[in-house]
Protein backbone atom coordinates (compact mmCIF):
# COMPACT_ATOMS: atom_id res chain seq x y z
CA UNK A 1 0.00 0.00 0.00
CA UNK A 2 1.31 3.45 -0.89
CA UNK A 3 1.34 5.75 2.14
CA UNK A 4 1.73 9.53 2.05
CA UNK A 5 4.44 11.25 4.12
CA UNK A 6 1.84 12.18 6.71
CA UNK A 7 0.65 8.58 6.96
CA UNK A 8 4.26 7.39 7.31
CA UNK A 9 4.69 9.87 10.17
CA UNK A 10 1.63 8.39 11.90
CA UNK A 11 3.02 4.89 11.38
CA UNK A 12 6.43 5.81 12.80
CA UNK A 13 4.84 6.93 16.05
CA UNK A 14 5.46 10.66 15.57
CA UNK A 15 1.89 11.43 16.73
CA UNK A 16 1.99 8.98 19.65
CA UNK A 17 1.19 5.33 20.14
CA UNK A 18 -2.61 5.68 19.91
CA UNK A 19 -2.43 7.21 16.42
CA UNK A 20 0.23 4.64 15.49
CA UNK A 21 -2.07 1.77 16.51
CA UNK A 22 -4.92 3.26 14.48
CA UNK A 23 -2.90 3.70 11.27
CA UNK A 24 -1.49 0.16 11.70
CA UNK A 25 -5.09 -1.10 11.75
CA UNK A 26 -6.08 0.92 8.69
CA UNK A 27 -2.98 -0.18 6.76
CA UNK A 28 -3.59 -3.84 7.55
CA UNK A 29 -7.27 -3.55 6.57
CA UNK A 30 -6.21 -1.84 3.34
CA UNK A 31 -3.68 -4.53 2.48
CA UNK A 32 -6.11 -7.35 3.24
CA UNK A 33 -8.61 -5.75 0.87
CA UNK A 34 -6.03 -4.95 -1.83
CA UNK A 35 -6.29 -1.17 -1.43
CA UNK A 36 -3.37 0.72 -2.90
CA UNK A 37 -3.88 3.95 -0.98
CA UNK A 38 -5.85 5.73 1.74
CA UNK A 39 -8.62 8.23 1.04
CA UNK A 40 -9.31 11.22 3.30
CA UNK A 41 -12.72 11.03 4.95
CA UNK A 42 -15.10 13.88 5.72
CA UNK A 43 -16.91 12.40 8.69
CA UNK A 44 -17.14 9.38 10.89
CA UNK A 45 -19.99 7.80 12.81
CA UNK A 46 -19.04 5.32 15.48
CA UNK A 47 -20.77 2.43 17.23
CA UNK A 48 -19.44 -0.02 19.77
CA UNK A 49 -20.55 2.49 22.29
CA UNK A 50 -22.83 0.06 24.10
CA UNK A 51 -21.31 -1.57 27.17
CA UNK A 52 -23.39 -4.69 26.54
CA UNK A 53 -21.59 -5.27 23.23
CA UNK A 54 -18.10 -3.94 23.92
CA UNK A 55 -17.70 -5.11 27.52
CA UNK A 56 -14.65 -4.37 29.64
CA UNK A 57 -12.38 -4.92 26.62
CA UNK A 58 -14.13 -1.95 25.00
CA UNK A 59 -13.33 0.28 27.98
CA UNK A 60 -9.68 -0.87 27.98
CA UNK A 61 -9.38 -0.09 24.29
CA UNK A 62 -10.86 3.39 24.73
CA UNK A 63 -8.45 4.11 27.59
CA UNK A 64 -5.62 3.01 25.31
CA UNK A 65 -6.75 5.33 22.51
CA UNK A 66 -7.89 8.25 24.67
CA UNK A 67 -4.58 10.07 24.17
CA UNK A 68 -5.57 10.65 20.53
CA UNK A 69 -8.05 13.15 19.10
CA UNK A 70 -10.31 12.87 16.06
CA UNK A 71 -9.24 14.64 12.86
CA UNK A 72 -12.73 14.82 11.30
CA UNK A 73 -16.24 15.49 12.63
CA UNK A 74 -17.35 12.30 14.36
CA UNK A 75 -20.56 11.30 16.14
CA UNK A 76 -21.39 8.46 18.48
CA UNK A 77 -24.18 5.99 17.81
CA UNK A 78 -26.83 4.91 20.30
CA UNK A 79 -25.74 3.42 23.62
CA UNK A 80 -27.07 0.93 26.18
CA UNK A 81 -28.91 3.29 28.53
CA UNK A 82 -31.12 6.35 28.30
CA UNK A 83 -28.65 9.15 28.84
CA UNK A 84 -31.09 11.27 30.84
CA UNK A 85 -33.31 9.00 32.88
CA UNK A 86 -31.67 5.61 33.33
CA UNK A 87 -32.33 5.70 37.06
CA UNK A 88 -36.08 5.57 36.49
CA UNK A 89 -35.64 2.49 34.33
CA UNK A 90 -34.10 0.22 36.96
CA UNK A 91 -30.85 -0.13 35.00
CA UNK A 92 -28.30 -1.87 37.27
CA UNK A 93 -25.94 0.75 38.70
CA UNK A 94 -22.83 -1.20 37.67
CA UNK A 95 -24.00 -1.30 34.05
CA UNK A 96 -24.86 2.39 34.02
CA UNK A 97 -21.52 3.45 35.48
CA UNK A 98 -19.54 1.38 32.93
CA UNK A 99 -21.68 2.82 30.13
CA UNK A 100 -21.11 6.32 31.44
CA UNK A 101 -17.33 5.77 31.59
CA UNK A 102 -17.35 4.69 27.93
CA UNK A 103 -19.31 7.78 26.97
CA UNK A 104 -16.82 10.08 28.72
CA UNK A 105 -13.85 8.37 27.00
CA UNK A 106 -15.44 8.85 23.57
CA UNK A 107 -16.04 12.51 24.38
CA UNK A 108 -12.40 12.88 25.46
CA UNK A 109 -11.29 11.62 22.03
CA UNK A 110 -13.42 14.42 20.56
CA UNK A 111 -16.42 12.41 19.43
CA UNK A 112 -19.78 14.16 19.69
CA UNK A 113 -22.09 12.08 21.87
CA UNK A 114 -25.12 12.45 19.61
CA UNK A 115 -26.00 8.92 20.78
CA UNK A 116 -28.12 8.04 17.79
CA UNK A 117 -28.17 5.61 14.87
CA UNK A 118 -29.78 8.35 12.74
CA UNK A 119 -26.98 10.96 13.01
CA UNK A 120 -28.30 12.58 9.82
CA UNK A 121 -31.25 13.81 11.92
CA UNK A 122 -28.81 15.25 14.49
CA UNK A 123 -26.36 17.29 12.44
CA UNK A 124 -23.99 14.70 10.93
CA UNK A 125 -25.41 14.77 7.41
CA UNK A 126 -23.55 13.00 4.59
CA UNK A 127 -23.31 14.65 1.17
CA UNK A 128 -23.36 13.00 -2.25
CA UNK A 129 -20.00 11.53 -3.21
CA UNK A 130 -18.28 12.15 0.14
CA UNK A 131 -15.96 9.48 1.50
CA UNK A 132 -16.91 8.51 5.05
CA UNK A 133 -16.12 5.89 7.64
CA UNK A 134 -19.39 4.92 9.28
CA UNK A 135 -20.89 2.18 11.41
CA UNK A 136 -23.28 0.56 12.57
CA UNK A 137 -25.06 -1.21 9.73
CA UNK A 138 -28.26 0.91 9.65
CA UNK A 139 -26.23 4.14 9.56
CA UNK A 140 -23.86 2.75 6.88
CA UNK A 141 -26.71 1.80 4.56
CA UNK A 142 -28.41 5.18 5.09
CA UNK A 143 -25.20 7.09 4.25
CA UNK A 144 -24.60 5.06 1.08
CA UNK A 145 -28.18 4.80 -0.15
CA UNK A 146 -30.23 7.76 1.09
CA UNK A 147 -27.40 10.25 0.61
CA UNK A 148 -25.11 8.71 -2.03
CA UNK A 149 -22.04 9.10 0.19
CA UNK A 150 -19.40 6.35 0.22
CA UNK A 151 -18.58 4.18 3.21
CA UNK A 152 -17.56 0.59 3.71
CA UNK A 153 -19.14 -1.62 6.35
CA UNK A 154 -16.81 -0.44 9.08
CA UNK A 155 -16.51 -2.06 12.49
CA UNK A 156 -16.52 -0.19 15.81
CA UNK A 157 -12.74 -0.23 15.81
CA UNK A 158 -12.06 0.67 12.16
CA UNK A 159 -14.49 3.61 12.23
CA UNK A 160 -12.79 4.92 15.38
CA UNK A 161 -9.32 4.42 13.85
CA UNK A 162 -10.46 6.29 10.72
CA UNK A 163 -11.84 9.19 12.75
CA UNK A 164 -8.51 9.48 14.60
CA UNK A 165 -6.40 9.27 11.40
CA UNK A 166 -8.89 11.15 9.16
CA UNK A 167 -8.54 8.41 6.54
CA UNK A 168 -9.78 5.05 5.42
CA UNK A 169 -8.33 2.54 2.96
CA UNK A 170 -9.68 3.07 -0.57
CA UNK A 171 -11.54 -0.11 -1.53
CA UNK A 172 -15.05 -1.56 -1.65
CA UNK A 173 -17.87 1.00 -1.62
CA UNK A 174 -15.40 3.87 -2.10
CA UNK A 175 -15.02 2.71 -5.72
CA UNK A 176 -17.84 3.38 -8.21
CA UNK A 177 -17.42 -0.06 -9.79
CA UNK A 178 -18.67 -1.67 -6.56
CA UNK A 179 -21.76 0.54 -6.26
CA UNK A 180 -23.73 -0.83 -9.20
CA UNK A 181 -27.07 -2.48 -8.54
CA UNK A 182 -26.88 -6.26 -8.76
CA UNK A 183 -30.35 -7.59 -7.94
CA UNK A 184 -33.39 -5.94 -9.48
CA UNK A 185 -36.33 -6.11 -7.05
CA UNK A 186 -39.76 -5.51 -8.50
CA UNK A 187 -42.18 -4.58 -5.71
CA UNK A 188 -45.77 -5.62 -6.42
CA UNK A 189 -47.28 -4.94 -3.02
CA UNK A 190 -48.74 -1.75 -1.59
CA UNK A 191 -46.63 -0.61 1.33
CA UNK A 192 -47.54 2.06 3.82
CA UNK A 193 -46.23 1.94 7.37
CA UNK A 194 -42.53 1.95 8.25
CA UNK A 195 -43.04 -1.67 9.30
CA UNK A 196 -44.07 -2.62 5.73
CA UNK A 197 -40.79 -1.21 4.45
CA UNK A 198 -39.00 -3.06 7.24
CA UNK A 199 -40.65 -6.31 6.14
CA UNK A 200 -39.67 -5.61 2.52
CA UNK A 201 -36.05 -5.00 3.51
CA UNK A 202 -35.94 -8.09 5.69
CA UNK A 203 -37.31 -10.26 2.88
CA UNK A 204 -34.92 -8.86 0.25
CA UNK A 205 -31.84 -8.78 2.53
CA UNK A 206 -32.01 -12.56 2.94
CA UNK A 207 -31.82 -13.02 -0.82
CA UNK A 208 -29.33 -10.22 -1.51
CA UNK A 209 -26.66 -11.25 1.02
CA UNK A 210 -23.98 -8.62 0.45
CA UNK A 211 -25.12 -7.60 -3.04
CA UNK A 212 -26.70 -4.24 -3.93
CA UNK A 213 -30.47 -4.38 -4.56
CA UNK A 214 -32.21 -1.98 -6.96
CA UNK A 215 -35.90 -1.45 -6.21
CA UNK A 216 -38.45 -0.62 -8.84
CA UNK A 217 -42.16 -0.05 -8.37
CA UNK A 218 -41.87 1.99 -5.16
CA UNK A 219 -43.56 5.41 -4.98
CA UNK A 220 -41.40 8.44 -5.67
CA UNK A 221 -42.64 10.29 -2.57
CA UNK A 222 -40.96 7.94 -0.07
CA UNK A 223 -40.30 9.59 3.29
CA UNK A 224 -37.02 9.41 5.17
CA UNK A 225 -38.77 7.26 7.83
CA UNK A 226 -39.66 4.62 5.24
CA UNK A 227 -36.14 4.68 3.78
CA UNK A 228 -34.40 4.27 7.13
CA UNK A 229 -36.67 1.37 8.00
CA UNK A 230 -36.01 -0.33 4.64
CA UNK A 231 -32.25 0.12 4.98
CA UNK A 232 -31.99 -1.06 8.58
CA UNK A 233 -33.78 -4.32 7.81
CA UNK A 234 -31.82 -4.97 4.58
CA UNK A 235 -28.72 -4.78 6.76
CA UNK A 236 -30.28 -7.09 9.36
CA UNK A 237 -31.19 -10.21 7.37
CA UNK A 238 -28.39 -9.55 4.89
CA UNK A 239 -25.05 -7.78 4.82
CA UNK A 240 -26.41 -5.13 2.45
CA UNK A 241 -24.55 -1.79 2.63
CA UNK A 242 -26.12 -0.06 -0.37
CA UNK A 243 -29.47 -0.11 -2.15
CA UNK A 244 -30.91 1.99 -4.93
CA UNK A 245 -34.55 2.94 -5.60
CA UNK A 246 -35.33 3.96 -9.16
CA UNK A 247 -36.59 7.53 -9.19
CA UNK A 248 -35.80 8.10 -5.51
CA UNK A 249 -32.22 7.63 -4.25
CA UNK A 250 -29.51 10.02 -5.50
CA UNK A 251 -27.34 7.55 -7.40
CA UNK A 252 -30.40 6.08 -9.12
CA UNK A 253 -31.24 9.61 -10.30
CA UNK A 254 -27.76 10.35 -11.64
CA UNK A 255 -26.34 7.05 -12.95
CA UNK A 256 -27.59 3.89 -14.62
CA UNK A 257 -27.67 1.78 -11.47
CA UNK A 258 -29.21 -1.16 -13.33
CA UNK A 259 -26.06 -1.78 -15.40
CA UNK A 260 -24.73 -4.50 -13.07
CA UNK A 261 -27.99 -6.40 -12.57
CA UNK A 262 -27.60 -10.18 -12.93
CA UNK A 263 -30.67 -11.37 -11.02
CA UNK A 264 -34.31 -10.30 -10.89
CA UNK A 265 -36.86 -11.00 -8.18
CA UNK A 266 -40.44 -9.97 -7.53
CA UNK A 267 -41.85 -9.27 -4.08
CA UNK A 268 -45.61 -9.67 -3.68
CA UNK A 269 -48.18 -9.14 -0.96
CA UNK A 270 -47.81 -12.74 0.26
CA UNK A 271 -44.04 -12.37 0.73
CA UNK A 272 -44.59 -9.31 2.92
CA UNK A 273 -47.30 -11.04 4.97
CA UNK A 274 -45.09 -14.09 5.49
CA UNK A 275 -42.22 -11.87 6.65
CA UNK A 276 -44.50 -10.43 9.37
CA UNK A 277 -45.14 -14.02 10.50
CA UNK A 278 -41.47 -15.02 10.39
CA UNK A 279 -40.51 -12.03 12.53
CA UNK A 280 -43.27 -12.55 15.12
CA UNK A 281 -41.79 -15.00 17.57
CA UNK A 282 -44.41 -14.61 20.31
CA UNK A 283 -47.79 -16.32 20.55
CA UNK A 284 -48.72 -14.53 23.80
CA UNK A 285 -51.78 -12.30 23.70
CA UNK A 286 -50.59 -10.10 26.55
CA UNK A 287 -47.80 -7.62 25.81
CA UNK A 288 -45.54 -5.94 28.38
CA UNK A 289 -43.24 -3.65 26.40
CA UNK A 290 -43.96 -1.69 23.22
CA UNK A 291 -40.69 -0.69 21.59
CA UNK A 292 -40.74 1.96 18.85
CA UNK A 293 -37.76 3.80 17.40
CA UNK A 294 -35.36 1.39 15.71
CA UNK A 295 -33.83 3.17 13.87
CA UNK A 296 -34.37 6.21 16.10
CA UNK A 297 -37.65 8.09 15.55
CA UNK A 298 -37.84 11.28 13.53
CA UNK A 299 -39.88 14.22 14.82
CA UNK A 300 -42.73 13.21 12.47
CA UNK A 301 -42.91 9.72 13.93
CA UNK A 302 -42.99 11.14 17.45
CA UNK A 303 -45.77 13.50 16.45
CA UNK A 304 -47.92 10.62 15.12
CA UNK A 305 -47.40 8.56 18.25
CA UNK A 306 -48.26 11.44 20.54
CA UNK A 307 -51.39 12.06 18.44
CA UNK A 308 -52.41 8.38 18.65
CA UNK A 309 -52.15 8.60 22.44
CA UNK A 310 -54.32 11.73 22.75
CA UNK A 311 -56.92 11.25 25.53
CA UNK A 312 -55.71 7.66 26.00
CA UNK A 313 -53.65 5.89 28.64
CA UNK A 314 -51.02 3.22 28.28
CA UNK A 315 -52.39 0.06 29.96
CA UNK A 316 -51.37 -0.62 33.54
CA UNK A 317 -48.15 -2.61 33.76
CA UNK A 318 -47.27 -1.93 30.12
CA UNK A 319 -44.18 0.08 29.15
CA UNK A 320 -44.18 2.16 25.97
CA UNK A 321 -40.67 3.05 24.80
CA UNK A 322 -40.28 5.59 22.01
CA UNK A 323 -36.55 5.85 21.23
CA UNK A 324 -34.96 8.91 19.65
CA UNK A 325 -31.91 11.16 19.86
CA UNK A 326 -31.30 14.02 22.29
CA UNK A 327 -31.54 16.53 19.42
CA UNK A 328 -34.93 15.31 18.16
CA UNK A 329 -36.25 15.10 21.71
CA UNK A 330 -35.40 18.76 22.23
CA UNK A 331 -37.81 19.59 19.40
CA UNK A 332 -40.40 17.14 20.77
CA UNK A 333 -40.16 18.92 24.15
CA UNK A 334 -40.71 22.28 22.46
CA UNK A 335 -43.72 20.97 20.54
CA UNK A 336 -45.31 19.34 23.58
CA UNK A 337 -45.05 15.82 22.08
CA UNK A 338 -42.86 14.56 24.92
CA UNK A 339 -45.36 15.78 27.52
CA UNK A 340 -48.24 14.16 25.59
CA UNK A 341 -46.45 10.81 25.55
CA UNK A 342 -45.57 11.14 29.25
CA UNK A 343 -49.15 12.09 30.17
CA UNK A 344 -50.38 8.93 28.49
CA UNK A 345 -47.92 6.89 30.53
CA UNK A 346 -45.31 6.28 27.82
CA UNK A 347 -41.63 7.23 27.77
CA UNK A 348 -39.63 9.13 25.17
CA UNK A 349 -36.18 7.60 25.58
CA UNK A 350 -33.04 9.34 24.37
CA UNK A 351 -29.76 8.01 23.08
CA UNK A 352 -30.60 4.39 23.74
CA UNK A 353 -30.75 1.38 21.43
CA UNK A 354 -33.48 -1.00 22.62
CA UNK A 355 -31.34 -4.11 21.93
CA UNK A 356 -28.39 -2.74 23.85
CA UNK A 357 -30.26 -2.33 27.12
CA UNK A 358 -29.30 -4.85 29.82
CA UNK A 359 -31.33 -8.08 29.79
CA UNK A 360 -32.52 -7.42 33.36
CA UNK A 361 -34.86 -4.79 31.89
CA UNK A 362 -36.53 -7.41 29.72
CA UNK A 363 -36.81 -10.31 32.16
CA UNK A 364 -39.37 -12.73 30.71
CA UNK A 365 -41.60 -10.11 29.15
CA UNK A 366 -43.24 -9.99 25.73
CA UNK A 367 -42.31 -7.15 23.41
CA UNK A 368 -44.23 -5.61 20.50
CA UNK A 369 -42.41 -3.54 17.90
CA UNK A 370 -42.91 -1.86 14.52
CA UNK A 371 -39.24 -2.43 13.64
CA UNK A 372 -38.18 -5.48 11.62
CA UNK A 373 -34.65 -5.01 12.91
CA UNK A 374 -35.80 -5.03 16.54
CA UNK A 375 -38.06 -8.03 15.87
CA UNK A 376 -34.97 -9.90 14.65
CA UNK A 377 -32.50 -8.83 17.33
CA UNK A 378 -34.56 -8.60 20.54
CA UNK A 379 -35.12 -12.39 20.78
CA UNK A 380 -31.43 -13.05 20.01
CA UNK A 381 -29.83 -10.35 22.15
CA UNK A 382 -32.36 -9.83 24.93
CA UNK A 383 -33.80 -13.33 25.25
CA UNK A 384 -37.52 -12.47 24.91
CA UNK A 385 -40.15 -13.02 22.21
CA UNK A 386 -41.71 -10.31 20.07
CA UNK A 387 -44.78 -9.37 18.08
CA UNK A 388 -44.00 -7.49 14.87
CA UNK A 389 -46.71 -5.24 13.44
CA UNK A 390 -47.42 -1.78 12.10
CA UNK A 391 -47.22 1.40 14.17
CA UNK A 392 -51.01 1.63 14.65
CA UNK A 393 -51.15 -1.94 15.94
CA UNK A 394 -48.29 -1.18 18.34
CA UNK A 395 -49.89 1.95 19.79
CA UNK A 396 -53.21 0.07 20.13
CA UNK A 397 -51.36 -2.68 22.01
CA UNK A 398 -49.84 -0.05 24.32
CA UNK A 399 -53.34 1.14 25.22
CA UNK A 400 -55.02 -2.27 25.55
CA UNK A 401 -52.07 -4.33 26.77
CA UNK A 402 -53.08 -6.98 24.23
CA UNK A 403 -51.87 -7.94 20.78
CA UNK A 404 -54.84 -8.29 18.47
CA UNK B 1 17.00 -28.51 9.05
CA UNK B 2 13.65 -27.03 9.79
CA UNK B 3 10.59 -26.22 7.73
CA UNK B 4 10.28 -22.58 6.93
CA UNK B 5 7.12 -20.91 5.62
CA UNK B 6 7.20 -17.39 4.25
CA UNK B 7 4.21 -15.07 4.29
CA UNK B 8 3.03 -11.50 4.69
CA UNK B 9 3.06 -9.64 7.98
CA UNK B 10 -0.40 -8.60 9.16
CA UNK B 11 0.42 -7.72 12.79
CA UNK B 12 3.96 -7.18 14.00
CA UNK B 13 5.92 -9.05 16.66
CA UNK B 14 7.63 -12.36 17.38
CA UNK B 15 6.35 -15.32 19.38
CA UNK B 16 6.56 -19.06 19.80
CA UNK B 17 4.30 -21.82 21.00
CA UNK B 18 2.56 -25.08 20.18
CA UNK B 19 0.18 -25.14 17.24
CA UNK B 20 -3.61 -25.47 17.38
CA UNK B 21 -4.83 -26.02 13.81
CA UNK B 22 -8.40 -25.63 12.58
CA UNK B 23 -9.20 -26.49 8.98
CA UNK B 24 -12.39 -24.42 9.27
CA UNK B 25 -12.82 -20.62 9.48
CA UNK B 26 -13.06 -19.13 12.98
CA UNK B 27 -15.59 -16.70 14.43
CA UNK B 28 -14.14 -15.21 17.61
CA UNK B 29 -17.58 -13.88 18.64
CA UNK B 30 -19.41 -17.00 19.76
CA UNK B 31 -16.70 -19.43 18.63
CA UNK B 32 -14.20 -18.70 21.41
CA UNK B 33 -14.96 -18.24 25.11
CA UNK B 34 -14.18 -14.60 25.88
CA UNK B 35 -13.00 -15.34 29.43
CA UNK B 36 -10.89 -18.49 28.99
CA UNK B 37 -9.84 -18.64 25.33
CA UNK B 38 -11.40 -22.10 24.94
CA UNK B 39 -12.89 -23.14 21.60
CA UNK B 40 -16.67 -23.45 22.03
CA UNK B 41 -17.72 -24.70 18.62
CA UNK B 42 -17.35 -28.20 17.21
CA UNK B 43 -14.73 -27.28 14.64
CA UNK B 44 -12.02 -29.67 13.46
CA UNK B 45 -12.50 -31.72 16.64
CA UNK B 46 -11.15 -28.82 18.71
CA UNK B 47 -14.13 -28.10 21.01
CA UNK B 48 -12.77 -27.55 24.52
CA UNK B 49 -9.19 -26.86 23.33
CA UNK B 50 -7.61 -23.65 24.62
CA UNK B 51 -5.95 -21.22 22.22
CA UNK B 52 -4.28 -19.34 25.08
CA UNK B 53 -0.54 -18.90 24.40
CA UNK B 54 -0.83 -21.23 21.37
CA UNK B 55 0.01 -20.50 17.75
CA UNK B 56 -3.49 -20.54 16.31
CA UNK B 57 -3.61 -21.67 12.68
CA UNK B 58 -6.83 -21.43 10.60
CA UNK B 59 -7.79 -20.58 7.02
CA UNK B 60 -9.51 -17.25 7.68
CA UNK B 61 -11.89 -15.49 10.09
CA UNK B 62 -15.65 -15.09 9.77
CA UNK B 63 -18.65 -13.77 11.67
CA UNK B 64 -19.42 -10.56 13.50
CA UNK B 65 -17.04 -7.60 13.69
CA UNK B 66 -17.43 -7.87 17.49
CA UNK B 67 -14.85 -10.67 17.15
CA UNK B 68 -12.04 -8.08 17.07
CA UNK B 69 -12.95 -6.97 20.59
CA UNK B 70 -13.09 -10.59 21.83
CA UNK B 71 -9.57 -11.21 20.55
CA UNK B 72 -8.31 -7.94 22.08
CA UNK B 73 -10.02 -8.79 25.39
CA UNK B 74 -8.39 -12.24 25.46
CA UNK B 75 -4.97 -10.71 24.81
CA UNK B 76 -5.51 -8.24 27.67
CA UNK B 77 -6.31 -11.17 30.01
CA UNK B 78 -3.21 -13.08 28.79
CA UNK B 79 -5.60 -15.71 27.39
CA UNK B 80 -5.03 -14.82 23.76
CA UNK B 81 -3.08 -16.85 21.21
CA UNK B 82 0.72 -16.33 21.07
CA UNK B 83 0.41 -15.79 17.31
CA UNK B 84 -2.10 -16.23 14.47
CA UNK B 85 -1.35 -17.79 11.10
CA UNK B 86 -3.98 -17.61 8.35
CA UNK B 87 -4.12 -18.70 4.74
CA UNK B 88 -5.89 -15.40 4.01
CA UNK B 89 -6.39 -12.83 6.77
CA UNK B 90 -9.79 -11.22 7.26
CA UNK B 91 -10.38 -7.75 8.69
CA UNK B 92 -11.99 -8.88 11.96
CA UNK B 93 -9.12 -11.12 13.05
CA UNK B 94 -6.46 -8.70 11.80
CA UNK B 95 -7.90 -5.77 13.77
CA UNK B 96 -8.13 -7.89 16.94
CA UNK B 97 -4.55 -9.11 16.50
CA UNK B 98 -3.15 -5.59 16.01
CA UNK B 99 -5.08 -4.26 19.02
CA UNK B 100 -3.94 -7.16 21.18
CA UNK B 101 -0.31 -7.00 19.99
CA UNK B 102 -0.60 -10.56 18.67
CA UNK B 103 1.85 -11.32 15.82
CA UNK B 104 -0.05 -12.44 12.70
CA UNK B 105 1.02 -13.60 9.22
CA UNK B 106 -0.99 -14.65 6.13
CA UNK B 107 -0.57 -15.42 2.40
CA UNK B 108 2.18 -18.03 2.85
CA UNK B 109 4.12 -19.73 0.09
CA UNK B 110 2.46 -22.97 1.27
CA UNK B 111 -0.92 -23.49 2.97
CA UNK B 112 -0.21 -23.31 6.73
CA UNK B 113 -3.42 -25.23 7.56
CA UNK B 114 -2.21 -28.35 5.75
CA UNK B 115 1.52 -28.05 6.51
CA UNK B 116 1.27 -27.36 10.25
CA UNK B 117 -0.04 -30.13 12.53
CA UNK B 118 -1.60 -29.84 15.98
CA UNK B 119 1.14 -29.85 18.58
CA UNK B 120 3.97 -28.73 16.26
CA UNK B 121 6.23 -26.21 17.95
CA UNK B 122 6.18 -22.98 15.97
CA UNK B 123 8.47 -19.96 15.97
CA UNK B 124 6.87 -16.88 14.44
CA UNK B 125 8.70 -13.79 13.26
CA UNK B 126 6.04 -11.49 11.86
CA UNK B 127 8.58 -8.74 11.16
CA UNK B 128 10.20 -10.95 8.53
CA UNK B 129 7.00 -12.87 7.72
CA UNK B 130 8.76 -16.12 8.61
CA UNK B 131 7.42 -19.21 10.42
CA UNK B 132 9.66 -22.04 11.60
CA UNK B 133 8.04 -25.44 12.21
CA UNK B 134 9.54 -27.97 14.62
CA UNK B 135 7.58 -31.23 14.55
CA UNK B 136 6.36 -32.46 17.90
CA UNK B 137 7.46 -36.14 17.74
CA UNK B 138 11.01 -35.04 16.97
CA UNK B 139 10.94 -32.54 19.79
CA UNK B 140 10.37 -35.44 22.18
CA UNK B 141 13.52 -37.13 20.88
CA UNK B 142 15.46 -33.97 21.46
CA UNK B 143 16.22 -33.25 17.82
CA UNK B 144 14.68 -31.61 14.84
CA UNK B 145 14.56 -32.96 11.36
CA UNK B 146 13.31 -31.85 8.03
CA UNK B 147 9.67 -32.26 7.19
CA UNK B 148 8.62 -32.24 3.59
CA UNK B 149 6.02 -29.62 3.32
CA UNK B 150 5.30 -30.18 -0.34
CA UNK B 151 3.96 -33.64 0.49
CA UNK B 152 0.61 -32.06 1.26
Amino acid sequence: MHLTQEEERMLSGEYGSAVQKCIEILTAVGEINNATEMVKIESSHISGSSYKEAGDAGIKLLRLLSAARVRVPATLSSIGIDVQKWKGMKIPRHYASKQYEMLKLYEKIGIISACTCTPYLSGNVPRFGQHLSWTPSESIIAANSQFGAMTNRESDVTALASAICGRTPMYGYHLNENRKGQILVKVESDLEDVSDYGALGYYVGKIAGSENPVFEGLPSYLAIEQLKSLGASLATSGAVALYHILGVTPEALTTDVKRGVHERITVGKKDIEQTYEVLSSSAAEKVDIISIGCPHCSISEIRSISAALRNRKVAKGVSLWVCTSLAVKAIADKMGFTQAINRAGGMLLTGVCPHAMPNEIYGTKTVATNSAKSAHYIPELCGVNVHFGNTRKCTRAAISGRWS
Amino acid sequence: MKVILKGRRVSKGTAQGYAVVSSEPISFLGGIDRETGTIREEISGLKGTSIAKKVFVFPTGKGSTGGSMILFGLAEKKKGPAAILNAEADTITAVGAILGGIPMIDRFDKDPVSVIKNGDFIKVDAEKGIVEILRNEDQGKGRTSSVMCDST
